[in-house]
């Protein structure tokens, strides 16, 4: 059973992660654990004895009241591993203590996807991403699907989206394509031989089937960023280990409107 | 639901007809089938056409299991505005209607007069999405109605609806029409939400209502996303759009798309768009 730190807000964002880590725990066996932020105005931070202790107790429960109003419109029916954390301060600091202090096998939490995939590349680069020390799911739409993308190109490290796949793979009724990307300027995505990739898939491959995984499907593509981050769009989420930045692979994973597990292992967190 | 059906003999309009049958076999709507004629009109030759695209229409929605029904004898009405009409009464009201005069004024005449909630009609494939004899018609009819219009271009069927939402109170009419296209090209459906310069907004309502909207195709294994642009680059993404695949857009009277879509900006964009149109109100 996966455990997954699930970030959420009273949001549009957090709505969709919710949905979505609902709708995946039909087919991955996960146990999701709730973690919200209270970020205070700067203006507002109180002192300190019991005028302090008084303060963040509103905020806590204002916090709780956020969560449970969510949980209430929702209507998911996976079950929570506890009741939800509630911190106060700066949302990656907190986060990033909660991933330290307790073992998770990964964490999720919701962007919405933009047309400027800058947005994207600043959440690469954003404390909560460059530290973490366990993957991370970028939950973006609400993808309707049984299978798994795993995205290959230059600067993958196949070795690790293998491993961090198979650690939530228990029993997984779900399938798993290797797509293997190349840039090309033209807007029409177009299919190429298999013997086009790089020995980075028949590895990849192989580490699958050593790990017991399935691979129903091969595809080898080139294209702009923006057409195969389309083409994505079929899968229920894609997984990859973390990008070089500014690297193509970053920017197909920026430009896809679909969700992204970005595979960290222990070992090799940064 | 009343849908105005705007066609003559080209082929464009067989493809308009064809997916007008198909939207109508699905929603059961009351259909007026409009045939125009110029100047002086060949009566005779007009009802012919009008009844053999009428037997086209009643054929793709199912025949004698479908809601419409033709009888054999078909005799028009001439009309004290000089139309001729003929009504037949099946499962759901099918009318033939002939007119003659500036076929502009006559299409939203005839869809105000029987109060539409949309109109089809076809045009040439190509940058000119022309109608034969009539400059411009269906960007004249896309941006004058008042209800809903749908340009259908003699183009492949698209494989991806691009819906562009920026109000909450959308039509239950005009989601049904979304549906009914996603339905009928087994497409996909991408949803398109306007940020600012400092990013998404957070509009509750409109939010709320795209969730719905996916979830609702999501749970019936339909592919349906939210995306969002900036509303300085609008013009450009709804330009590219219309190569992905058929664009829908609401103009409604406290949409953003209203504002920035002139009516000559909303020409262009029938115009130039190489998938059918679908213009919500």
């Amino acid at each position: 059973m996966a455990r997954v730190l699930l970030y959420l807000d009273e949001n549009l964002a957090s709505s969709i992660a919710l949905r979505y880590i609902d709708y995946l725990s039909t087919m991955i066996q996960l146990t999701p654990f709730i973690i919200h932020v209270v970020v205070p105005d700067e203006n507002e931070q109180a002192g300190t004895g019991w005028v302090r202790r008084t303060w963040e107790s509103g905020m806590i429960e204002s916090g709780k009241a956020t969560i449970s109003r969510l949980l209430k419109t929702e209507k998911v029916k996976c079950a929570f591993g506890g009741v939800p954390k509630i911190k106060i301060g700066n949302k990656d600091d907190e986060i990033l203590e909660e991933l330290r202090i307790t073992s998770y096998d990964f964490f999720a939490e919701g962007h919405l996807p933009t047309s400027r995939s800058q947005d994207f590349h600043e959440l690469l680069d954003s404390d909560l991403y460059t530290k973490a020390p366990c993957s991370i799911m970028c939950i973006k739409n609400l993808s309707v699907s049984k299978t798994v993308g795993v995205l290959l190109g230059n600067g993958v490290n196949p070795e690790t989206a293998v491993s961090e796949l198979n650690k939530i793979w228990d029993n997984s009724v779900m399938d798993i394509d290797l797509i293997y990307y190349t840039f090309n300027d033209s807007d029409n995505l177009e299919f190429l031989e298999r013997s086009r990739a790089s020995s980075l898939l028949n590895e990849t491959e192989e580490l699958l089937k050593e790990a017991g995984l399935p691979c129903s499907n091969v595809h080898v593509i080139t294209g702009t960023p923006e057409a195969a981050g389309d083409f994505l769009i079929n899968y229920a989420f894609i997984a990859s280990s973390f990008p070089p930045r500014k690297s193509l692979v970053a920017e197909v994973l920026a430009c896809t409107p679909n969700s992204v597990f970005l595979c960290r292992s222990k070992k090799s967190k940064k | 639901m009343r849908i105005l059906g705007v066609l003559d003999h080209n082929t464009y309009s067989c493809r308009a007809l064809e997916d007008l049958a198909n939207l109508c076999a699905n929603t059961w709507a009351d259909v007026t089938l409009l045939l125009l004629t110029p100047g002086e009109p060949n009566w005779e030759k007009s009802e012919d056409v009008i009844i053999s695209l009428a037997k086209k229409f009643v054929e793709k929605t199912g025949a004698d299991q479908g809601p419409y029904y033709l009888p054999d004898d078909i005799n028009f009405k001439l009309q004290s505005d000089g139309s001729k009409i003929f009504v037949s009464k099946g499962k759901k009201g099918l009318i033939l209607r002939v007119r003659t005069g500036d076929y502009s004024k006559e299409i939203l005449r005839e869809a105000q007069e029987i109060d539409s909630d949309l109109i089809v009609l076809g045009c040439s494939k190509g940058m000119e999405c022309e109608w034969k004899g009539v400059l411009g018609l269906p960007k004249q009819i896309a941006r004058d109605a008042t209800c809903s219009v749908l340009v259908v271009k003699d183009t492949t069927k698209p494989n991806q609806i691009i819906s562009f939402l920026d109000q909450s109170n959308v039509s239950q009419e005009s989601l049904e029409l979304i549906n009914q296209m996603v339905t009928i090209h087994q497409a996909g459906l991408k949803i398109v939400g306007l940020m600012g310069e400092k990013g998404i907004v957070e509009k509750e309502d409109v939010q709320r209502k795209m969730l719905d909207i996916i979830s609702y195709y999501n749970e019936r294994g339909l592919h349906a996303w939210i995306t969002f642009i900036e509303k300085s680059s609008i013009e450009d993404y709804v330009a590219n759009a219309t190569h992905e695949g058929m664009v829908a857009l609401w103009i409604g009277k406290k949409s953003f798309f209203s504002r920035i879509f002139s009516r000559d900006l909303l020409g262009k964009l029938i115009e130039y768009a190489r998938s059918s149109i679908l213009i919500l109100r």
